[in-house]
């Protein structure tokens, strides 16, 4: 009988020490994901996609390449006469590697514009984010869903179901990427979907 | 025999508490909320202030007046005007609301700021929230009933106004479709997905009293 509870015993307290350490994993990855920099964040509301014809539908340009400048800080206006004054944004440069829609060509470079801003305080950078995306960085290689702006000659990110990264094989999969390697600070299980689809639609040899 | 009762009982007991600790575990996600208050108050008494750049042919005061839908649910939580801007009017002491033209999908956002009017984080202490709304029409009329979307964007935003994030995606306790919960709170243009709420659901209200009490 001894023998008996002990037995018990053991397994129950292991089955509480292994659903507590899910908690405490469970913040060393937020730990670990943390950016460097301070970001502040605006709640965003945006339109949903819910499988890749749709978002590919809703696109001006599809396409693959990689950033030959940071994120610069643009200002932004609301219509041609450059008034009123709309909102600070990033503007980087980007070369074109492949093309899956869209009236460009491969070499071509074009502006993308994206909601968030960098400012220096008090010695730390700080990210002002209304996009929910990690920022643009130079080298960086992605695959971007873009919707033209006329006034400001810029392609937006079709918000975050636009930026992914660009597949090393055709076993990658979302769940094997960090929310920030997606380029987004938080994991979002139906733009991960649309990863999936899209590295499953396209040959990436 | 005692011994043998006793025994069992403590097994029994350490049954129970394996069970819940495994059930707290679970539903870690209930947490749709930020932490902070406002003025480092317990109450939220909302005054909005509509720009001029907020009201289009879609963007009307009535849209806009659905931000007193949250009232009623909350002893804490009041929304107190929705005022139209007129020219020269101070806009202390109201949380704005502005129209920009979005081309990427954006439907609303919100940004909250400190006593010293910087943006802070949504988890912070805040002393006003700035709304701004897609003043493109297109993007609402995507939407079968563009009206509608507008109602439900605005309120949305609002629901971040009074801290709530939005619901997680995934297989939780009342997340039946797609992995959502019916809510105001979830993401997308009303009326293309049928996980969005126009107003306030069971699930929106449940977590604002969990706020706010």
């Amino acid at each position: 009988m001894k023998k008996l509870l002990s037995i018990t015993l053991a397994v129950l307290i292991s089955i509480c020490v292994t659903s507590c350490n899910k908690n405490e994993n469970k913040k060393d990855d937020i730990k670990e994901n943390k950016p460097q920099t301070n970001v502040i964040s605006s709640e965003v509301d945006a339109i949903g996609y819910q499988n890749l014809n749709e978002l590919i539908e809703v696109c001006d340009l599809v396409v693959v390449g990689e950033h030959t400048t940071d994120g610069v800080l643009q200002n932004e206006f609301l219509d041609a006469n450059k008034s009123p004054y709309l909102f600070d944004v990033s503007e980087s440069s980007f070369e074109i590697s492949r093309v899956i829609k869209g009236d460009v060509k491969v070499g071509d470079t074009i502006n993308i514009t994206q909601q968030y801003y960098i400012q220096n305080v008090e010695g730390v950078d700080t990210i002002y984010d209304s996009s929910e995306m990690t920022p643009m960085k130079k080298g960086e290689k992605w695959v971007y869903f873009l919707s033209y702006d006329e006034i400001n000659d810029t392609y937006w990110i079709r918000n975050i179901y636009g930026k992914y990264p660009v597949p090393e094989s055709n076993n990658s999969t979302a769940d094997g990427f960090t929310a920030e390697e997606m380029g987004r600070y938080k994991k979002n299980n139906m733009v991960d979907s649309l990863y999936n689809e899209l590295v499953e639609m396209y040959d990436w040899e | 025999m005692k011994k043998h009762k006793l025994l069992k009982k403590i097994v029994a007991l350490l049954v129970v508490m394996t069970i819940t600790c495994n059930l707290f575990t679970a539903h870690a996600h209930t947490g749709e909320y930020h932490a902070g208050g406002y003025y480092d108050d317990k109450q939220a008494n909302l005054k909005f202030l509509i720009m001029d750049s907020a009201l289009t042919s879609i963007l009307t005061m009535d849209v806009y007046n659905s931000a007193t839908s949250w009232n009623g649910i909350s002893d804490n939580v009041y929304v107190v005007s929705v005022v139209k801007h007129v020219y020269g009017m101070p806009t202390s002491g109201f949380n704005c609301v502005y129209g920009q033209a979005y081309t990427d999908g954006t439907l609303g956002t919100t940004t909250f700021y400190g006593v010293n009017g910087n943006a802070v984080s949504a988890n912070a202490t805040w002393n006003s929230v700035m709304i701004t709304m897609n003043s493109d029409a297109f993007v609402f009329a995507l939407a079968p009933n563009a009206t509608n979307a507008a109602k439900k964007t605005f309120t949305h935003e609002v629901g971040h106004a009074l801290k709530l994030k939005h619901p997680e995606n995934g297989s939780f306790s009342g997340h039946t479709q797609l992995g959502y919960p019916y809510a105001v709170m979830n993401q997308g243009l009303y009326g293309t997905e049928s996980y969005l709420s126009m107003v306030p659901s069971i699930h929106d209200k449940s977590n604002l009293i969990d706020k706010w009490n």
